[in-house]
């Protein structure tokens, strides 16, 4: 990663994020992938950075890291996003700092047929892709909305562009990230408030190698995906990550009829777990 | 599936109706009776779900179970299932639904959480808890509640059209995980419907609403053989409309209007519960 001076030009004229929406940062899920390039890119903004994720070894070493590279404040915050509760704790441990962003990029994905796995996993997925993210938007939407200023980055993913068999469950938190972020989006905006859904295919996280995908997916860098959400914070209700992305969410929603669009991922997923999937917690790994 | 089992084998002989005391879920009530399926009738109040009970056994001369529950309640599947041990419940249909009609930060927290227990979390543990012993007899359907406001983000329902977002894709992804054990999965999708809590909502207009009848027909003809179904030409072309030709930041504002129009002032409020949808 750059450092900020070497950054490329094309947005650095431009108006600074931490101006616009407030200084600080609050990303959840930080600790690795995709959360770690959230928190990376939000630092290279100019962002003060809160890291939310279970794992405080990890968290403290990216925290460290990224103070000294981007010469930023930040913040560590261990907490398990799937115990009830999360979100107020969150709230009061940045209590006094003016947070501007919010990224939500915790998932559970459990990977393999839903019944599979018992209700009790299947309930922590929900309160971690779901529950835990209601709470947070909730909590700070109200606090930007009082401000007048202020961004969320919900994460979606391409498989809840239909029902995706294998993910069936997070294929549907996933589509409740999207349809609740485009929805604040119209709701806020007169508000000065930005809500954005980055909906990624798969991205090259730890937790999408540890899922042992068979087939290769051609999976996407995760700070290009965080760099392209950032980009499109305030432009626009949700973007898809990257140009292969965009085409085959393009086909698969608009082009396909829904039963042939169900039936070609859920052969994708099918390829991609041959040899037994593993449910993974981590970012999102799913295309 | 395709083997030569009558309806009511199929889906039989006990239908679960979760939202069963009025419009849409009254109508699957009836529909499952008058197929010759036992139903065990569930809601938060009591006496609806009695009167309907007894015209059903009177008029079908099936049986039926009043299950008073509240779906908001974190435990209320555990109840159910206590409640139905030994009953071989063939059909499930996940109708019950919380819809607050609002700005979202108009709401509190607890109706936000109550809203994602009655909408997401009840239909995720009924497939979980229900569907096992479906799947190991090797017959049996589950219809799920989705809405054309899920597809895109709306205004007014930001979390209700989530939630429902929700139902459809997980609807459709167990289709195809269900169907080679011989379950069908379904996710009906439907526009606006004329039941009394759509008409409590005080919507302005309630153009092209469909009966609550016309949408269990056409779910009925679409189980088991498609993933979701949106009933009514109506709202299938703004279906196709919305989602395929329409920019989708262009089209989340004209929603995003209209729902505003439908609903003018920021204060109107509705029940927490109750069969309306969008």
């Amino acid at each position: 990663m750059r450092p900020p001076s070497m950054a490329r030009p094309g947005w650095a004229g431009k108006v600074k994020l931490p101006e616009k929406y407030g200084p600080w940062a609050v990303i959840a899920g930080a600790s690795q992938g995709l959360g770690e390039a959230w928190a990376r890119e939000a630092a290279r903004r100019g962002f003060h950075v809160v890291l939310v994720a279970r794992r405080g070894p990890l968290l403290r070493k990216l925290a460290a890291e990224i103070a000294s590279t981007y010469g930023v404040a930040t913040k560590v915050v261990v907490q398990d996003l799937e115990k009830p509760g999360a979100d107020e704790r969150i709230l009061s441990a940045a209590l006094g700092l003016d947070v501007g962003l919010v990224v939500y990029n915790a998932a559970k994905s459990l990977i393999g047929p839903f019944l599979d796995q018992p209700l009790a996993s299947h309930r922590g997925e929900l309160a971690v892709n779901c529950a835990a993210p209601l709470g947070l938007v909730w909590h700070f939407g109200r606090l930007m909305k009082k401000k007048g200023r202020g961004g969320i980055i919900l994460m979606s993913s391409l498989s809840c562009g239909q029902g995706s068999p294998l993910v069936a469950h997070y294929a549907a938190t996933k589509a409740w990230n999207l349809i609740l972020a485009e929805g604040l989006w119209h709701e806020w905006r007169p508000h000065g408030v930005d809500v954005l859904a980055c909906v990624a295919g798969t991205v090259d996280t730890p937790a999408y190698r540890q899922s042992r995908p068979a087939a290769d997916m051609k999976p996407m860098e995760p700070r290009r995906v965080a760099r392209e959400g950032m980009a499109s914070l305030g432009k626009r209700p949700s973007v898809i990550a990257g140009f292969g992305n965009k085409l085959s969410g393009f086909a698969m929603r608009r082009l396909l009829p829904r039963r042939l669009a169900i039936g070609i991922i859920g052969g994708a997923l099918k390829k991609m777990y041959a040899d037994g999937p593993r449910g993974k917690r981590g970012a999102s790994c799913c295309g | 599936m395709g083997t030569g089992l009558s309806w009511k084998d199929r889906y039989g002989p006990w239908a679960l109706v979760a939202g069963a005391s009025a419009g849409i879920g009254e109508a699957w009530a009836r529909e499952a009776a008058r197929r010759g399926l036992n139903v065990v009738l569930l809601a938060r109040r009591a006496a609806p779900l009695r009167r309907l009970s007894g015209e059903l056994a009177e008029r079908y001369g099936v049986k039926t179970i009043v299950l008073p529950l509240d779906l908001s309640r974190a435990d209320s599947v555990e109840v159910l299932a206590r409640r139905v041990r030994g009953l071989e419940i063939g059909l499930v249909i996940c109708n019950a639904a919380a819809i607050p009609v609002d700005p979202f930060l108009e709401r509190g927290m607890e109706e936000h959480l109550a809203a994602m227990n009655v909408n997401v979390r009840a239909p995720l543990a009924l497939a979980h808890r229900l569907g096992a012993p479906m799947l190991a007899r090797g017959r049996g359907g589950m219809v799920f509640m989705a809405s054309l406001s899920a597809s895109m983000g709306t205004a007014r329902v930001v979390h209700y059209a989530a939630t429902k977002a929700w139902n459809r894709v997980f609807a459709e992804g167990l289709w195809v995980e269900w169907r080679k054990h011989g379950v069908d999965a379904l996710a009906c999708v439907a526009g606006t419907v004329d039941t009394p809590g759509m008409r409590a909502s005080n919507a302005r207009s309630m153009l092209g609403a469909q009966s609550a009848e016309a949408v269990v027909r056409a779910s009925v003809a679409a189980l088991g053989k498609r993933p979701s179904v949106i009933p009514g030409w109506g709202n299938r072309i703004s279906g196709f409309f919305m989602e395929r030709l329409m920019p989708r930041k262009l089209m989340i504002q004209l929603l995003g209007g209209v729902m505003e129009r439908m609903y003018p002032r920021p204060d109107v409020k509705g029940p927490l519960s109750g069969n309306r949808r969008k």
